[in-house]
């Protein structure tokens, strides 16, 4: 008798979880598909302590980048980049030093993504002022010398200090936009 | 001096000249000084390290101040004013302004407000007929 009761209660909750189970599926949300880049892909040749120099039609250096390694993998002409460091070259004034931890490029470098502590420097110059920028990613058309993120950064140099939320760099024509939230704040002269 | 904020939408900072101009809802405070207007442009000095001057248009740019020792506000309006932080610390109102002090009142095309000294300085312009007209409450004054 007592085992036809334990039967008949693991036989009840069998059910009951396969029932929760088939409704669970509904409710789930459609499994993410996986990032295109997460996929498992091939690397098909790598580099490493490497120096790219680009330049333009004119034979003029426009940018250059460097890095420990640049993986590429063949199914979508990409490249990883580790600890990328991405010079822009202007007509005048200092050239511009882009850092991240890590970086990836694609359609043969026209356009980049550097991600994980970027910082944006230029020492100052007779034809420039200094500048710093400091945000968590940034997004590069490095041939135009462009430079553009939507989140938070800081733009600073001595005694000048502005924030916001997205930012555009032209840095070819060193103008630089701060979209949204925009503080700015410069410090007294110092007698 | 203390340090002065500027709060906006947008900004746009050259970095050659060191001109930031900063529009929509422009908020500068320094202090217990506030200017308010929709753009600022603000200029710095040649190493550009110091705020020297701020060019501020609005609808209208407005200054006020309270003044530390609880005497009555400052505030001064202008569709275009300029505030100079150095050579004296001052602001000029432009294209016709009003200054106001408790029930003081100065109007005229161009004023000069000295902030260190408290001077008003208003002048009127043949062009625009614009004169300048002084409302003052003696006993306000003591």
């Amino acid at each position: 008798m007592h085992r036809r009761w334990v039967f008949r209660i693991v036989a009840g909750l069998v059910i009951a979880a396969a029932g929760w189970w088939i409704l669970d599926e509904d409710t789930v949300d459609p499994v993410v598909a996986p990032d295109s880049l997460e996929r498992e892909r091939t690397p098909d040749y790598f580099v490493e302590n490497f120096t790219l120099d680009a330049t333009d039609e004119q034979g003029v250096r426009t940018y250059r980048l460097q890095g420990d390694t640049m993986t590429h993998f063949m199914d979508d002409d990409l490249w990883r980049v580790q600890q990328p460091w991405m010079i822009y070259y202007t007509e005048s004034g200092s050239p511009w030093h882009l850092r991240s931890e890590r970086g990836r490029a694609w359609n043969s470098v026209t356009e980049a993504m550097l991600e994980g502590d970027v910082t944006i420097r230029r020492e100052a110059s007779d034809e420039n002022l200094e500048a710093n920028i400091d945000t968590s990613e940034v997004y590069l058309r490095p041939q135009a010398r462009y430079a553009e993120t939507d989140q938070y950064a800081v733009y600073y140099r001595d005694g000048l200090r502005i924030s916001g939320i997205g930012v555009r760099g032209y840095l070819d024509r060193q103008q630089i936009e701060m979209l949204s939230e925009v503080r700015g704040v410069y410090e007294p002269a110092v007698d | 001096a203390e340090p002065i904020y500027l709060d906006a939408d947008e900004a746009e900072i050259d970095n050659v000249s060191g001109v930031s101009v900063y529009t929509g809802n422009v908020v500068m405070t320094q202090g217990l000084r506030e200017i308010t207007g929709d753009r600022m442009t603000v200029h710095t000095t040649r190493e550009g390290r110091e705020l020297s001057r701020v060019i501020v248009e609005g609808r209208p740019a407005v200054y006020t101040q309270q003044p530390d020792d609880g005497t009555a506000l400052v505030r001064a309006d202008a569709p275009r004013m300029e505030y100079f932080a150095t050579g004296p610390e001052r602001i000029i109102l432009m294209d016709g302004g009003r200054i106001t002090r408790g029930r003081n009142e100065f109007t005229g095309e161009v004023i000069e407000y000295n902030l260190e000294t408290e001077v008003v300085n208003a002048r009127g312009d043949d062009d625009t007929g614009r004169r300048i007209r002084i409302t003052l409450f003696p006993e306000d004054e003591e």
